[in-house]
């Protein structure tokens, strides 16, 4: 029972339908929306859109993962831990600066574009993805940490059996939160010429046509609660996994 | 068979341990005592290359260990400390297999070995697939000796292994670490702050102050010959001569002579027989005779023999 | 001689490197055209020589070297650099007609960047307290003010993209600010004591937060979007203020709530046990012991929201709402770089002031308890 109450079930299906069967809803916002020719958004199809949309987070996500995974790793090491305070302040005072800014910033450097947005993107979702495997890694526990050399672990051994699995769940939360918030800024990035979910929004309140706004802004809402869901379930099942204390 | 050779480490302009010297010799256990500061985790931390030593040889079975690959040498050593520090998101048997993986066993006798360690540390068979978070402190300290048993090594090294739990598990595990040391014959570094602890244990004890050893003996030789004050005072001052009566079993010093009332075993230490004494209200207490056949007696004057 | 410092020594390398290789600042000669960069070593021999001079000491300093030294000379060298920015624009529009445009190049962005590192190393280094990386921020931002002052900044493109629009930018600041206060302070009024709730009927939360973790997961163009169809049909204003208003007041609930919440469950339960043994009634706990004492997590939550609220306005210009939004995408859409820097600084500038100024309030409220 409690599986067909689980909201992912019937938002995932509503996403696709948007994405697939937008023309269907056509009299729908014809009637809503007279002024308006055409009702629905025809510049791009939403699967284009989105498409666009999600390889731009998808990108910059796997990139800022890596990388903020990896400078987490070096300042957790001992010959690294000089550099933490730093990275840690950083990774802090970073996301005091409101993403839009760094994307408008990235247009000076980069132009127009694809390459603003995705290096944005990238640059502002390194921040919460580090601060949390500082975090993470940095809370296994020192007994356990002392345990595993003792037992002959190798370094390597000990990051990927030990702290990696440990800082997983912490880890994955980050990567959550810098998901959600590219998804966002990444409609934002229409404004600087990124293909987006945002064209339509950021046309329609141009032009005045409400309608689109809607549309596109029904989207991207839908996208962002679907993968936040699924990044919920898939730390559910980490921590499943990983049982700890 | 460990043999530690001159052995110093400092940290800055503070010497951690200085110029230490002394041999362990196989099978033997060995207690390292010390108040706090005295570098008796440090030292002990050299034996693993937790902590590489700033000078001298450490030598096992001859071999220095500094020769031997890092990794190599601690698959080798068995190790258990206060915190235990099980893997909190492996299953008790997969934190007792660690080593033996480590080390290629083949699987069926890794399961085996496991079942074995569980059995000698008395622990129940279903504990294997429980967690870290779900058992007690004395039972997750039974999953450390184990984890440090796992792969048979020759030499077992504890730092405080059961400083952090209450005295009747304490005394519990005492002595199951002295039954396993009494079967296994391994060679055993156990360092300890608690100088009673020691005494029941140790085969031997190296006293250690200030990074430098100041004693190394029997306990006997501690108690009856302390090297100076500080020794004499760290191994209970005024109290030396009860220590002592811990020491000694009745069977050394039994008369006899028969008396009634309820018999005490040979076994007994010295102390507890005065203790006995004390309750009962009597100078003279019947002894249990070992064969079986005519008790005797052990009387006050018989103690300060 | 290794260095001791080596978060310092890779600092300073790259801020010598960005220098070297990149441009300090651009000249163009109008301003639809980028510019030219020039080389921060073609400035003025007198200022190119002390930020040499400084460079290496904190190089120096960086091999061995006491952190209070090193704070002391990045602050000196994090100021003449900026003043170096503002001379050498000063400089080169000295010859230059009227439609010349000076501004910032990425080396200038860099190495100050490198620079403000360093700061903030030193002062970690010394473990620093609040009072004291307070006096440093005021030492550098009165430092850039009284260069303002000055008339350094003046021949910089952004300074006179500023002095041209001046009126209009003090409106939106001042709009951007009602907006965020107006917003946070509605947040708060119905934020709060539905967090009390909460705290009161845990069995209630799941459902609030959850609906509140919803609207957060919603990308903000999007909840601006979706909020102007009904206004309009309702015929409030469709895009303006008001679903600006709206939508930030609901962004900010959840840290509110949650913060609200977390502050009254985190009292200690001993010492409600004690007041009420005391014979202290409930509306006495409230006010005297459970508000005070979740007053700093409160804070924390206000300060989240508050930064939060600043930059989400920035979007709220794209539906109609004013603030320095309007000069970020009004310079994007005509690519002056010198407008969007005109709305985007600013904000970042607020938002770690505000952030900076609520930390401290927290802190204060803190070590008052402790």
């Amino acid at each position: 029972m409690r599986r067909l109450r689980d909201p992912l079930l019937w938002l995932l299906p509503l996403l696709l339908f948007l994405l697939l069967g937008m023309p269907v809803l056509r009299p729908l916002f014809a009637a809503a929306f007279p002024g308006t020719t055409p009702p629905i958004y025809g510049d791009d199809s939403f699967l284009a859109l989105f498409l666009s949309h999600a390889g731009y987070v998808a990108l910059s996500s796997l990139a800022a993962a890596v990388i903020g995974i990896g400078l987490g790793i070096v300042a957790t090491r001992e010959w690294g831990a000089e550099f933490r305070p730093l990275l840690e302040a950083l990774a802090t005072i970073g996301q005091t600066f409101p993403p839009v800014a760094v994307l408008a910033l990235a247009v000076p450097a980069f132009g127009y574009g694809p390459a603003p947005t995705m290096i944005a993107l990238t640059l502002y979702g390194i921040l919460p993805i580090l601060k949390n495997a500082l975090a993470g890694i940095g809370s296994v526990s020192p007994a356990v940490r002392e345990a595993g050399e003792a037992m002959g672990l190798t370094p390597f051994q000990r990051l990927r059996d030990i702290e990696l699995p440990l800082a997983a769940p912490t880890i994955l939360a980050g990567i959550r939160i810098s998901v959600i918030i590219n998804i966002g800024t990444a409609a934002i990035g229409s404004t600087v010429g990124a293909v987006t979910l945002g064209n339509p929004i950021i046309g329609g309140l141009v032009n005045g046509k409400v309608a689109y706004v809607l549309q596109g802004a029904l989207v991207v809402g839908v996208f962002a609660i679907v993968t936040d869901l699924f990044f919920e379930r898939l730390g559910r099942r980490l921590r499943r996994f990983a049982a700890r204390d | 068979m460990i043999e530690l050779d001159h052995v110093s480490k400092s940290y800055g302009a503070r010497d951690s341990v200085s110029d230490l010297s002394f041999t362990v010799d196989k099978g033997a256990f060995c207690a390292v005592v010390g108040p706090s500061g005295s570098g008796k985790s440090t030292t002990l931390r050299m034996i693993n290359r937790l902590i590489e030593p700033g000078a001298g040889r450490i030598r096992i079975n001859g071999e220095d260990i500094g020769s031997l690959p890092r990794e190599a040498l601690r698959r080798r050593i068995g190790y258990a400390i206060q915190s235990v520090g099980l893997f909190p998101h492996w299953s008790i048997a997969d934190n007792i297999a660690t080593v033996p993986r480590l080390l290629k066993w083949p699987e069926e006798r890794v399961q085996q070995r496991i079942d074995e360690l569980l059995s000698l540390l008395q622990l129940n068979p279903a504990t294997r697939d429980k967690f870290p978070h779900q058992l007690s402190g004395g039972q997750q300290q039974r999953i450390g000796v184990a984890r440090a048993l796992a792969a048979d090594p020759e030499v077992l090294l504890m730092d405080e292994p059961f400083g952090a739990l209450d005295p009747i598990t304490r005394e519990a595990l005492r002595r199951e670490l002295s039954r396993i040391h009494q079967s296994t014959g391994k060679t055993i570094l156990f360092v300890t702050h608690d100088i009673d602890e020691a005494l029941q244990l140790a085969d031997v004890i190296a006293v250690l102050r200030d990074g430098k050893l100041v004693q190394y003996g029997t306990p006997m030789q501690l108690l009856l010959q302390p090297a100076n004050d500080f020794v004499r005072d760290f191994m209970g001052g005024e109290t030396l001569g009860l220590k002592l009566l811990a020491l000694r079993q009745v069977a050394e010093r039994v008369k006899p002579e028969p008396v009634p009332g309820e018999p005490i075993a040979p076994e007994t230490s010295l102390a507890e027989a005065l203790s006995q004494m004390v309750l009962r209200r009597t100078s003279r207490l019947p002894v249990r005779s070992a064969g079986g056949g005519a008790g005797g007696s052990i009387g006050l004057s018989d103690l300060v023999a | 001689m290794m260095p001791r410092h080596r978060v310092l020594f890779v600092l300073v390398l790259a801020a010598i490197a960005c220098c070297a290789l990149g441009g300090f600042v651009n000249e163009a000669p109008n301003r639809l055209v980028s510019g030219q960069p020039i080389m921060l070593w073609q400035a003025d021999t007198g200022l190119s020589v002390g930020l040499a001079i400084l460079a290496a000491a904190l190089l120096a300093l960086s091999i061995r070297g006491p952190a209070i030294a090193a704070l002391i000379v990045g602050t000196a060298g994090l100021l003449l650099l900026v003043a170096a920015a503002g001379h050498m624009a000063t400089s080169l529009t000295a010859g230059a007609p009227p439609a010349a445009r000076v501004s910032l190049g990425w080396a200038f962005w860099a190495s100050g960047f490198c620079l403000a590192m360093s700061v903030v190393d030193a002062l970690q280094r010394m473990r620093a307290g609040y009072l004291r990386v307070l006096a440093t921020a005021l030492v550098i931002v009165g430092a850039i003010v009284a260069l303002v002052f000055t008339g350094t900044f003046d021949a910089l493109s952004i300074a006179r993209e500023y002095v041209a629009r001046r009126g209009e930018f003090a409106a939106e600041l001042v709009r951007h600010c009602m907006l965020v206060a107006i917003a946070v302070l509605l947040a708060v009024v119905i934020g709060a004591p539905l967090g009390l709730y909460v705290s009161r009927r845990p069995q209630r939360s799941s459902g609030i937060f959850g609906a509140l973790n919803l609207l957060q997961t919603i990308p903000s163009v999007a909840l601006f979007g979706i909020l102007i169809a009904p206004l309009s049909a309702l015929g409030v204003g469709g895009i303006g203020a008001v679903p600006a208003i709206i939508a930030l007041v609901l962004y900010s609930l959840l840290p509110v709530v949650r913060n609200t919440e977390a502050g009254i469950v985190g009292v200690d339960p001993g010492v409600i046990d004690a007041a009420r043994g005391m014979g202290l009634t409930s509306a006495q706990i409230l006010w005297r012991i459970e508000l005070p004492l979740g007053l700093p997590v409160f804070l924390a939550g206000l300060r989240i929201v508050t930064v939060q609220a600043i930059g989400l306005t920035i979007v709220a210009a794209l539906i109609g709402a004013g603030g320095l939004g309007s000069f970020v995408f009004q310079g994007i859409g005509q690519y002056a770089i010198d407008l969007v820097l005109l709305g985007a600084l600013p904000t970042i500038g607020l938002a770690l002031a505000a952030d900076f100024v609520l930390s401290l309030l927290a802190a204060f409220f803190e070590r008052s308890r402790a």
